[in-house]
């Protein structure tokens, strides 16, 4: 029955696939629809259905070929109807992605100014009140309050662009010192929701472990996947969602003699938030998880320096 | 370096809601942000966790 289930899913995704690939994307239906071929091709076609409505009887290289005319006439006007349908189906589609393309895009654009914003702010606010003998650093640079502004921001982007039910995604970072074997949540984007303890999941068979051990960033599309291959750990959660995603990516800063980890994780349950087989959609989804990924390094290597600071140097 | 697990074609029996034009629009956006990157670190896709440990550093 499964086995029914599936050639329904992936027949139903093939011939999508295979509609896009006739209708929107290949060299025939572009060269259809190249602004050139618009402006050319009508003028000339109704040109010479002109000529023949007006000059047909009368001219001598139409009235004597009156056969060879009707079937270019047939034909041209066989290809203008299939042209037409082909360029509406195209336009149709071609128009729906664009819709999904500025939907993401926008989600995209708007995380990462309100970042920028938010920091912004923070400086100018922050600017007025500054002394010359005061410290600086610890007066302008708030990684944890950035931290928690970025992963709000994924989750919103995650909704907006994605499609993401808020309630089906898990964003964490993980902090340890495994030279004492401690691992504790540095923060979670659903404070309220019960986790996996953080020391569970690094001595486990888990995404985030197998990112500590092998210093490898990973996007899992399926985490059945993760599971089989022993690379995810299963919760209570994730067996009751069954599907989902996840991407983990590990970030070593050394301050001072001291080493810092963190484990970034953004996980979806009961969604997945690409096509677990196709690899360039796996790809492409990767791409844009580690563009997030790469701002919240960024606040980590703050926070990270902050931290060594305020205890004086002393591990965490 | 970035590590994906892929799964293969019908290996499981159930996928999640899956939406054609979403897929192409990520694509697109992914392609836009590698073609402002000149230095783009490398992605490796696997499809089994003995590849995964294989190509561990």
């Amino acid at each position: 029955m499964w086995a029914l289930e599936i050639m329904i899913q992936t027949k139903e995704w093939d011939l999508k696939k295979l509609l896009f690939q006739i209708f929107v994307n290949n060299r025939a239906v572009k060269f259809i629809g190249h602004p050139a071929m618009g402006v050319f091709v009508p003028p000339l076609i109704g040109l010479y259905y002109g000529t023949l409505d007006i000059w047909g009887d009368e001219w001598g290289w139409i009235k004597n070929n009156r056969d060879v005319h009707e079937l270019i006439f047939t034909i041209l006007a066989t290809l203008t109807i299939l042209i037409l349908f082909f360029k509406a189906i195209s336009e149709a589609a071609r128009g729906e992605v664009e819709k999904q393309y500025s939907k993401l895009m926008e989600s995209m654009i708007l995380f990462f100014n309100t970042l920028v914003k938010k920091k912004r702010d923070r400086f100018f606010n922050k600017a007025k009140h500054l002394t010359p003998t005061g410290d600086t650093f610890k007066a302008i640079t708030q990684p944890k309050d950035q931290l928690e502004h970025v992963v709000d921001g994924t989750k919103t982007f995650l909704v907006n662009g994605f499609g993401i039910d808020p309630k089906n995604i898990g964003i964490t970072i993980i902090q340890g010192c495994p030279q004492q074997d401690k691992w504790w949540y540095e923060l979670k984007c659903d404070a309220q929701k019960q986790h996996t303890k953080a020391k569970v999941l690094m001595s486990g068979k888990s995404t985030a472990a197998y990112c500590f051990e092998s210093g490898d960033s990973i996007f899992i599309p399926d985490i059945r996947k993760g599971i089989k291959e022993e690379v995810f750990f299963s919760s209570e959660r994730s067996e009751k969602t069954g599907v989902g995603s996840i991407f983990c990516k590990p970030v070593r800063i050394t301050v001072g003699k001291l080493e810092y980890v963190y484990i970034f994780t953004v996980a979806v349950f009961g969604q997945n938030l690409c096509l677990p087989y196709d690899e360039e959609e796996c790809r492409a989804c990767e791409k844009i998880l580690d563009e997030i990924a790469d701002r919240v390094e960024l606040e980590l290597y703050l926070d990270s320096i902050k931290q060594y600071r305020t205890n004086g140097g002393i591990a965490a | 370096m970035r590590k994906i697990l892929i799964s293969q074609k019908g290996e499981f029996k159930k996928q999640g809601e899956l939406n054609y034009y979403r897929s192409t629009a990520v694509k697109k956006i992914a392609e836009a942000i590698k073609d402002k990157e000149s230095t783009d670190e490398e992605t490796e896709v696997v499809v089994s966790n003995k590849a995964l440990r294989q190509t561990r550093r």
